[in-house]
């Protein structure tokens, strides 16, 4: 059965609808919620894991590029173990930017919609400073989706559908979606479903070896594992060695392959020492 | 034990349909063969399968213009899509046009058995796969 991926600048809107659609269809919801429990089973700091999806790594914000990978990589596992069970409604968890080509999975874009900020915020907030306000979280959201997925999230091509909700009542997108949600295009198939069990199983050894490791990229399919990574020469078996240490604990690995490339610049760097 | 399945099996590559064939004949299902997509329609004109597996990309006729001929003769088919060019639109258009499932090849023969015990029960059939291939060892 399909599932629906929401993503919007407006926070307000995209949960009402999210909410609503999983009512309508009686699907599970994804969404923020989630985090607490997850950085209660990666035994993570709740806030930290939050603030970890809006900004970008900083030594000043106290949040090293290793440490802000390896939080990513935290949800990303869990949230694609969670669309393997499908009738899921998920949004704000940028699961949009990690699953990339699944067809039982319909990604939305929401744009506008800003009147309702209008609405219910303070009244001296005019439209014109809204959109400066939106328009100014959309660069830092590409910000951050540039540097953990290299991609930007306000991308059309990213999406099935895009929806104008300053053109599209609430409600008619609600109703739009759970009819696009019955189309059997989305149908879940053997193909869309072994995408999708690779990509979790992709995320979850990634995940593994984040945990002590940098410059790792994890790719499955059917099972088969590889592992990309670089390294100094001088370190490469210890590297090989721990990574096929470490991505042997994950559970539905066929076959592990680790590639390795040479570290040019530090290996340059060190020449000159 | 239930009267077996009749499936088709259509794959341009010989190697396909040898290594398949087999391999479903042990669920209890007849399986024919083919490897030119036209003569397999001829035999889907004459003869109502319960399932169609088929490759999509083939010279003279693809598996999509296969999928609607088999429709359009008997919706109780089901068939199953199979290709190694495997890509998102065209996953999306066969089940769009009704295709039952959509595998990406390589796979195993045991996950087309699978696909094949889920068709079998949306027909109201019933395939134990468990208990068929543990007689095939004995």
């Amino acid at each position: 059965m399909p599932v629906l991926i929401l993503s919007s600048e407006n926070k307000e809107l995209e949960n009402k609808i999210g909410q609503k659609i999983a009512q309508k269809l009686e699907y599970t919801t994804l969404n923020q919620e989630f985090f607490s429990e997850i950085a209660h089973k990666y035994t993570l700091d709740s806030k930290k894991l939050m603030n970890a999806m809006d900004i970008t790594p900083s030594i000043l914000k106290r949040m090293p590029s290793k440490q802000w990978y390896y939080y990513l990589s935290c949800v990303e596992a869990e949230v694609l173990d969670c669309l393997l069970e499908d009738n899921c409604v998920c949004w704000g968890l940028a699961a949009h930017l990690y699953v990339a080509v699944v067809s039982h999975v319909l990604k939305v874009r929401l744009i506008g919609g800003h009147n309702s900020i209008l609405r219910s915020d303070e009244p001296n907030m005019t439209l014109d400073k809204i959109k400066k306000i939106i328009a100014e979280q959309e660069r830092s959201r590409e910000n951050w989706s540039m540097t953990a997925y290299n991609c930007k999230e306000a991308d059309p091509g990213l999406y099935d559908m895009v929806i104008n909700l300053d053109q599209v009542q609430t409600d008619e997108a609600v109703e739009t979606l759970s009819t696009t949600m019955g189309y059997p295009r989305l149908k879940a198939m053997t193909y869309s479903k072994n995408n999708l069990t690779d990509r979790a199983l992709a995320a979850k050894v990634k995940n593994v070896l984040l945990k002590s490791l940098a410059d790792v990229q994890v790719e499955a399919q059917n099972g088969t594992v590889v592992v990309t990574t670089t390294s100094m020469k001088r370190a490469k078996s210890k590297k090989i060695d721990t990574i096929k240490k470490l991505a042997g604990q994950v559970d539905g690995i066929g076959y592990l392959e680790v590639h390795w490339n040479k570290d040019m610049l530090t290996e340059a760097a060190m020449s000159y020492r | 034990m239930s009267n077996p399945l009749e499936v088709l099996l259509l794959d341009d590559e010989a190697i396909v349909g040898k290594r398949l064939k087999p391999a479903i004949e042990k669920i209890n299902c007849n399986v024919e063969v083919f490897q030119d997509p036209k003569l397999a329609v001829e035999r889907i004109n004459e003869k109502e399968f319960d399932i169609v597996v088929t490759d999509i990309y083939m010279d003279d006729m693809d598996g999509m213009q296969v999928l609607d001929i088999v429709l359009k003769k008997s919706s109780r088919t089901k068939v199953i899509m199979i290709t190694g060019y495997a890509m998102i639109s065209l996953a999306r258009d066969a089940m769009e046009k009704g295709a039952f499932d959509f595998i990406a090849k390589p796979f195993n023969p045991n996950d087309l058995r699978v696909v094949i015990a889920k068709a079998a029960k949306a027909m109201g059939a019933s395939i134990d796969l468990n208990t068929l291939l543990k007689k095939q060892e004995k």
